[in-house]
């Protein structure tokens, strides 16, 4: 049973099919990179699966799960005894409920998926220590009496939180940066920096968007020997990258996408060799 | 001014303790040598103080539009008048419910907006202003006074002995604006806190690393609109008149000035925002009766002179200063 299950997923923004039919899986414990032409629907389905939208068909399944689906018309609705039901306050029926409605992202983040974003997304005016506890959070309980009465357990729990957060900053290697603002790091760091903070929700599943975007050689290099100790640590990855260097590199297994739809899946060496995939994106990269 | 109020959050940021209990007994020998007129000036003070930090809750720290405030205000002196009139109960012991009501209202009116985000949240929360105020004038179930409001409500009593006179009432302020800032500033640092700031920083990172939005968002609400009703509670106990003025869209734009010109997120900023927008008004005649377009010279000379507030807090100003920097250097680069 594979990991993450992405079944026949697709995507129509208006007339526009961003991604068609998509299906692959994600096997524990390995590297798969996603790669194709920009505009080629990568990033769409990362969205997918972390409920930033719904798709348009298609399934996604996370540990047997199913974590998306497409939205409920309103026919649909109507015939879900469920649906009808979900406004009680009772225990039984939200369960029955939360079963097949679609999930919201930060549920997703809970279940063990994390994720980083193309464009860097911190939390730019709070520190380095703060903007990883964020990770936490969803690991963590304490509400209103908690935070105003701070009983022990609150207590402990917050130094928790904090312990877990230098731990990542320590293993990402920006601890001596805990009490920097995150927008005045450099680039590189502020890429590091969001891959500490989605390691800190403790997730199963890492997904990182473009993590070598922007970053020269070295820090390249530096990077593929992080994701590689992260999924030694037992975390999955799945990766968009562009820079082939980095894909061929560490990527177990490549699925290619041109035109919102899979066009080859299989190990770096057969992808390499696939004619299709040649003339989509690499023919290109070798002229 | 500006130097001056850079050396006062300086020192107060070094010896937070000494500085906080000093404030205290200040402003318990504060209404000591004045007369009645002043002590209920300084209990005004404390009143819109409170209301201010509710309303901080919602704006500067979860950074939501909420220009409806005063909504919740008139909802907590409301449910304690009523609760007080027809079912006799002693006004302090209203408070809990006051302010369980305003909260409840809270809850009621933003579960199916909150989605909403900027000026369109902003424009239902006015809307809900004038519709408690005008629910509030066409006498609701014939129990509200209609326009005239609700009178001769009970003054608070504390074991046996009535707030009557101004300076009670002001200690009785005093004491639930302690409580009220001591809570806040535990909120402020803790992991709901935290919550409110990476939504207010950035909503779609701050969901995709698991904080649920909706429900910190509701609980901002929640608190900042029940403490409202609290307020309000006091109000009635003073006064004891009450009207659907206090609902006015007016009420709610001078809460929003109080916090966003002293500082969005700041709990000096909301003293500093208090004097300026109610104490100075009231201790000056003809600058209470020029005080809207007092109100609205200086926050546009604010807007321009000095965006993020009198007294703001460390990381507004971060977001407005460091932004305008981030900008500039851009810029100069090209």
């Amino acid at each position: 049973m594979a990991l993450l299950e992405i079944q026949d997923l697709t995507k129509q923004f208006g007339g526009l099919v961003a991604v068609d039919h998509v299906d692959f899986g994600i096997n524990q414990g390995e590297i798969l990179g996603l790669i194709g032409p920009n505009g080629a629907g990568k990033t769409t389905i990362f969205n997918m699966i972390t409920a930033v939208y719904p798709p348009t068909a298609g399934e996604v399944y996370f540990q047997g799960e199913r974590i998306a689906r497409p939205l409920y018309t309103w026919r649909e609705r109507l015939s879900t005894p469920v649906w009808w039901a979900s406004w009680l306050p009772l225990r039984p029926v939200q369960r029955a409920w939360d079963a097949v409605r679609s999930r919201r992202p930060h549920e997703i983040t809970e279940r063990g998926i994390a994720r980083t974003f193309q464009t860097i997304r911190l939390f730019k005016n709070m520190t380095v220590l703060e903007n990883v506890m964020a990770g936490p959070h969803c690991r963590t309980r304490a509400g209103v009496a908690g935070a105003i009465f701070r009983p022990s357990s609150q207590r402990e729990e917050e130094t928790h939180i904090i312990a877990e957060a230098e731990r990542y900053l320590e293993f990402m290697q920006l601890h001596e940066y805990r009490d920097e603002l995150a927008r005045n790091l450099p680039y590189g760091h502020q890429r590091r920096l969001e891959i500490a903070r989605a390691l800190a929700t403790g997730p199963a599943l890492l997904i990182l968007d473009e993590p070598a975007a922007g970053l020269n050689e070295q820090e390249s290099l530096e990077l593929m020997a992080l994701i590689r100790e992260i999924r030694d640590s037992g975390i999955t990855i799945l990766l968009i990258e562009h820079d082939m260097k980095v894909v061929m590199g560490i990527c177990e297994r490549i699925v290619v996408l041109d035109y919102g739809a899979k066009i080859a899946a299989g190990t770096p060496a057969e992808v390499q060799a696939n004619p299709r995939v040649i003339e989509a994106y690499l023919g290109e990269e070798e002229v | 001014m500006r130097e001056l109020l850079t050396r006062l959050r300086k020192a107060s940021s070094l010896r937070p303790l000494w500085w906080q209990v000093g404030l205290v007994v200040l402003s318990v020998l504060l209404p000591l040598p004045l007369n009645d007129y002043y002590r209920s000036v300084l209990w005004r003070t404390g009143l819109y103080v409170m209301l201010g930090l509710s309303l901080n809750i919602i704006v500067g720290y979860a950074g939501l539009f909420q220009l409806g405030h005063a909504a919740f205000y008139a909802l907590g002196a409301y449910t304690a008048a009523l609760l007080n009139l027809y079912l006799h109960i002693p006004l302090l012991l209203t408070l809990p419910l006051s302010v369980v009501v305003a909260a409840l209202f809270g809850y009621l009116i933003t579960r199916p907006i909150l989605h909403l985000r900027g000026d369109y949240l902003c424009i239902v929360t006015i809307a809900f202003g004038e519709v408690v105020r005008l629910v509030l004038v066409n006498n609701l179930f014939g129990i509200t006074g209609g326009a005239n409001g609700l009178c001769a409500i009970d003054r608070p009593v504390l074991f046996g002995f009535e707030l009557r006179r101004p300076i009670y009432h002001y200690y009785l302020m005093l004491i639930f604006l302690v409580i009220t800032i001591f809570g806040i500033q535990r909120l402020e640092h803790s992991r709901l806190g935290r919550a409110w700031m990476y939504v207010r920083e950035d909503e779609i990172a701050a969901e995709a690393m698991g904080v649920d939005t909706t429900r910190v968002k509701l609980l901002a609400f929640m608190l900042g609109s029940g403490w409202a009703g609290l307020a309000g509670a006091l109000y009635a106990g003073k006064i004891t008149v009450i009207s659907p003025d206090m609902s006015k869209f007016m009420e709610s734009v001078i809460m929003f000035c109080i916090v966003v010109l002293g500082g969005t997120g700041s709990i000096p900023g909301v003293f500093v925002g208090t004097l300026g927008m109610i104490t100075l008004p009231e201790l000056s005649r003809p600058l209470k009766a020029w005080r809207d377009a007092w109100l609205g010279v200086a926050m546009v000379v604010m807007m321009i002179a000095r965006p993020e507030g009198l007294w703001p807090s460390r990381r507004v100003r971060l977001e407005m200063r460091g932004e305008k920097e981030e900008a500039l250097s851009e810029t100069a680069a090209h």
